[in-house]
């Protein structure tokens, strides 16, 4: 390991050899996360296919009242934002911390790109009453949906799977500020940059959800 | 540590193709062609996007067996829960009460 002035060095847990033996088990333990949520999404989207499947057209008057545009938008923002993420990461692992906190920043105001227009969506829907399950109470140029029998399942399901997702937008973003925070510090180098690394697993994968949820919802 | 750093091009590079991705999914759900069909087409595309995030951003192209095969197990039961729930939804039989 560099023991260089400039370099913060950390000293790895007793329970650990070593610095590697910490990092690579930490990052072990972000994967078994991720297979968990990898599965818990993966459940939900195979149940909207299915349904989807079952009842087309329930599911395309359900759709008629998404936009695209802000689908694409919010996939853009995502997609940025996990570029601005990786690059934070690559940034802790050349030692360069103040390029990491401006990454991460970054990251953050792609992130809040992607809630605001998430907020613009739900609150159109809330104003034309078109909620989850019992709460469904189409009014205005919705008002034609309440003649469809069970139209509540597919905003039953939109709004499952992408307020699941926004949570984790949303718990991402407390974990980026973490990890900012302890940039700002300096803590990260060459030698530890584990919390960047799960971070941005994390952030990853909340990436790779919305890859899926974007055409699944928007476009098919 | 002796890990593998990614240089930033090969960042900006995947950035790059995700990007076209995105707008290939955009253009291809315009085309008329069968549900099923725009279905396979915005699968395919997404799971394109979703190799190169995972093997590039989320570093699994260099990382152990033990984290690729993790990612891969939760792929493999999902794709399980997929085919057999589809086997037995889409071959169910109305049934006619005998009584």
């Amino acid at each position: 390991m560099s023991t260089g002035s400039a370099v913060a060095t950390r000293k790895h847990a007793h329970h650990f050899r070593d610095g590697e033996h910490e990092f690579q088990s930490s990052i072990l333990g972000v994967w078994l996360f991720l297979a968990t949520e990898i599965l818990m999404f993966g459940a939900l989207i195979v149940g909207y296919i299915i349904y989807n499947g079952v009842y087309p057209e329930l599911f395309k008057s359900g759709a008629d009242f998404l936009d695209w545009r802000y689908g694409a938008v919010n996939t853009v923002a995502l997609l940025i934002s996990s570029w601005t993420m990786v690059m934070g990461v690559r940034s802790a692992q050349t030692n360069n911390n103040k390029a990491c906190v401006k990454y991460l920043l970054a990251t953050l105001v792609f992130a809040t790109v992607f809630m605001v227009i998430k907020y613009i969506e739900y609150t159109h829907k809330f104003h034309l009453g078109l909620f989850p399950g019992k709460f469904f109470a189409p009014v205005g140029d919705a008002a034609a949906l309440a003649d469809v029998s069970n139209q509540a399942l597919y905003f039953s399901f939109y709004f499952c799977l992408t307020g699941l997702h926004g949570l984790h937008v949303l718990f991402g973003m407390i974990a980026i500020v973490w990890v900012l925070l302890r940039a700002k510090k300096n803590e990260f180098s060459e030698n530890y940059y584990t919390p960047v690394e799960g971070v941005g697993l994390f952030w990853h994968l909340v990436d790779l959800v919305w890859i899926y949820l974007f055409p699944i919802l928007y476009l098919i | 540590m002796a890990h593998v750093i990614q240089s930033a091009k090969t960042y900006n590079k995947v950035l790059g193709i995700l990007l076209v991705l995105t707008v290939l999914t955009v253009i291809a759900s315009q085309i008329h062609v069968s549900q099923a069909a725009h279905t396979f087409i915005a699968l395919a595309i997404a799971s394109a996007k979703a190799y190169f995030v995972a093997s590039i951003f989320m570093n699994l192209k260099h990382s152990g067996p033990v984290n690729v095969g993790i990612f891969a197990v939760a792929l493999f039961f999902l794709v399980l829960l997929y085919v057999i729930s589809i086997t037995d939804i889409f071959t169910r039989v109305a049934e006619v009460p005998v009584l």
